[in-house]
């Protein structure tokens, strides 16, 4: 719980102070290649959901998941 | 300078984000899933999902899922984990005692309606909703909520959310028939470059009830029939990064890494490399290879070592040292790309079909010897989707 709230601690001052501007790397008219679906984090979501549900039937981690995964009994 | 620290110490400290945070887009998803395996189980799963924006910067959304999940597995042979006499699994009951044969005719649903409510302001964005699971023993309720804040010109987004179920089981004879789940994540992106961005993140999982699967057991000569007995809480951790970089027009590296940690003692590192090409204006190719490895609990004992009195005993592979490799292909078509829809609108520009098949396979183990009747699982898995933006 510590830890969770060091955390909150950290995320909490990032958002007030508002980073810096050196974290400022690439201007909006510049971002053209990241509207590409393959620049995406998860350019197949639907796939990636199903196969995140394989894998957490299978073996016996979780998280760091792209999406949401509800409970079901073959877990 | 101190204000640079601070976000250097969250960015080293703080890995993964999750990727919840939905853009306010009029869209309807439909897909289809499939997955088959050397163990004789099956699983093909359809999902709707539509999301409309109903005020300005408010959208909500809706998706049901329907599955249907072979009998499972198969009949183990004698003498496998218990050193007695059967290890057996969901179906199993009307052949036990006979040859052990299971055709993977037995299917049973799950469907798995959900709600989301989306506010974004283009700085802000906040989802929060609910997940409801129903088959014929097992009732999955859970509410999540995120927030994701863009910073810096959009070149930095931190999220925060947090999921909690309360799921239950409807099994007969057992001491407990609830399992909560929690889930914390906390995350941040990074844009580096005009070609290159990277997402880390934190995430808390905790678990409580009966966490192991009620229709496995086995059937001790001496002591009867014992259900896998597993410890009724777990708290674990996953470490996690990811990095896409356009290496070159058209080319595209997807890196990922997972470290998870609980206090089962079960530990696990998971790579993925993923490579992208547009082979044309409307289609892209990719392969992707991952490798996972993963230490056996504390509690688990070498197949044959179990007895009735064991306070816990495991029964899935799934707690013991394995390894596995997945191999794949991925293709996305969006048949609109590069022309102009009649007054900007509907189209066949704003559909994007995706494609996938992956083969798994698990590395040689005891318990999967035991269980399935071979040294190791080989699966394959394949979906289809279609997007459409209204």
């Amino acid at each position: 719980m510590r830890t969770l709230l060091l955390y909150l601690l950290l995320v909490s001052v990032l958002l007030v102070t508002a980073c810096s501007d050196a974290l400022v790397r690439v201007k909006p008219y510049e971002r053209g290649y990241f509207a590409q679906e393959k620049m995406l984090f998860s350019p197949l979501p639907a796939s990636a959901e199903f196969e995140e549900h394989i894998f957490a039937v299978r073996e016996s981690s979780q998280g760091g998941s792209v999406s949401f995964q509800g409970g079901c009994g073959c877990r | 300078m101190k204000r640079v620290f601070i976000a250097a110490g969250l960015f080293l400290a703080v890995l993964f984000v999750s990727a919840w945070a939905e853009t306010l887009e009029n869209k309807i998803s439909v897909s289809v899933h499939g997955y088959g395996d050397d163990a004789d189980e099956e699983i093909f799963s359809g999902k709707i999902d539509v999301f409309r924006i109903f005020r300005e910067r408010l959208g909500f959304g809706v998706s049901l899922g329907i599955d249907a999940i072979s009998g499972a597995t198969k009949t183990a042979s004698a003498d496998a984990v218990s050193g007695a006499t059967v290890v057996a699994a969901p179906g199993d009951d009307d052949d036990e005692g006979g040859d052990g044969d299971d055709d993977g005719s037995d299917y049973n649903a799950r469907v798995y309606p959900s709600f989301r409510l989306v506010y974004d302001d283009g700085d802000n964005n906040v989802m929060g909703g609910a997940y409801f699971s129903f088959e014929d023993d097992y009732t999955g309720r859970a509410v999540f909520l995120n927030y994701t804040r863009q910073l810096n010109l959009q070149n930095t987004s931190l999220s925060a959310g947090i999921t909690q179920s309360f799921d239950k089981w409807d099994v007969g004879g057992l001491d407990d028939d609830d399992r909560k789940e929690r889930q914390v994540s906390l995350s941040v992106t990074q844009l580096l470059g005009r070609r290159t961005q990277i997402q880390a993140g934190y995430d808390l999982l905790h678990s409580e009830g009966h966490l192991g699967n009620p229709n496995r057991y086995i059937d001790f000569a001496v002591g009867g029939r014992v259900l896998e007995r597993l410890p009724s809480d777990r708290d674990g951790y996953a470490l996690s990064a990811r990095l896409v970089q356009l290496l070159a027009e058209p080319t595209t590296v997807h890196l990922s890494y997972r470290y998870y940690d609980d206090d089962w003692g079960i530990n696990s590192h998971t790579t993925n490399v993923a490579l992208f090409q547009d082979l044309s204006e409307t289609f892209t190719l990719g392969g992707r290879y991952r490798y996972y490895t993963q230490g056996a609990a504390d509690f688990i004992k070498p197949v044959g070592q179990y007895a009735a009195t064991d306070p816990l005993i495991g029964i899935d592979y799934k707690y013991t040292d394995f390894d596995a490799h997945t191999v794949g292909l991925m293709a996305i078509y969006k048949p609109g790309s590069g022309l102009e829809s009649p007054g900007g609108g509907s189209g066949w520009g704003n559909t994007t079909i995706t494609f996938s098949v992956d083969a798994y396979q698990t590395s040689s183990n005891d318990y999967i010897r035991a269980w399935y009747g071979q040294s190791r699982l080989t699966a394959y898995f394949a979906s289809l989707g279609l997007e459409y933006k209204y």
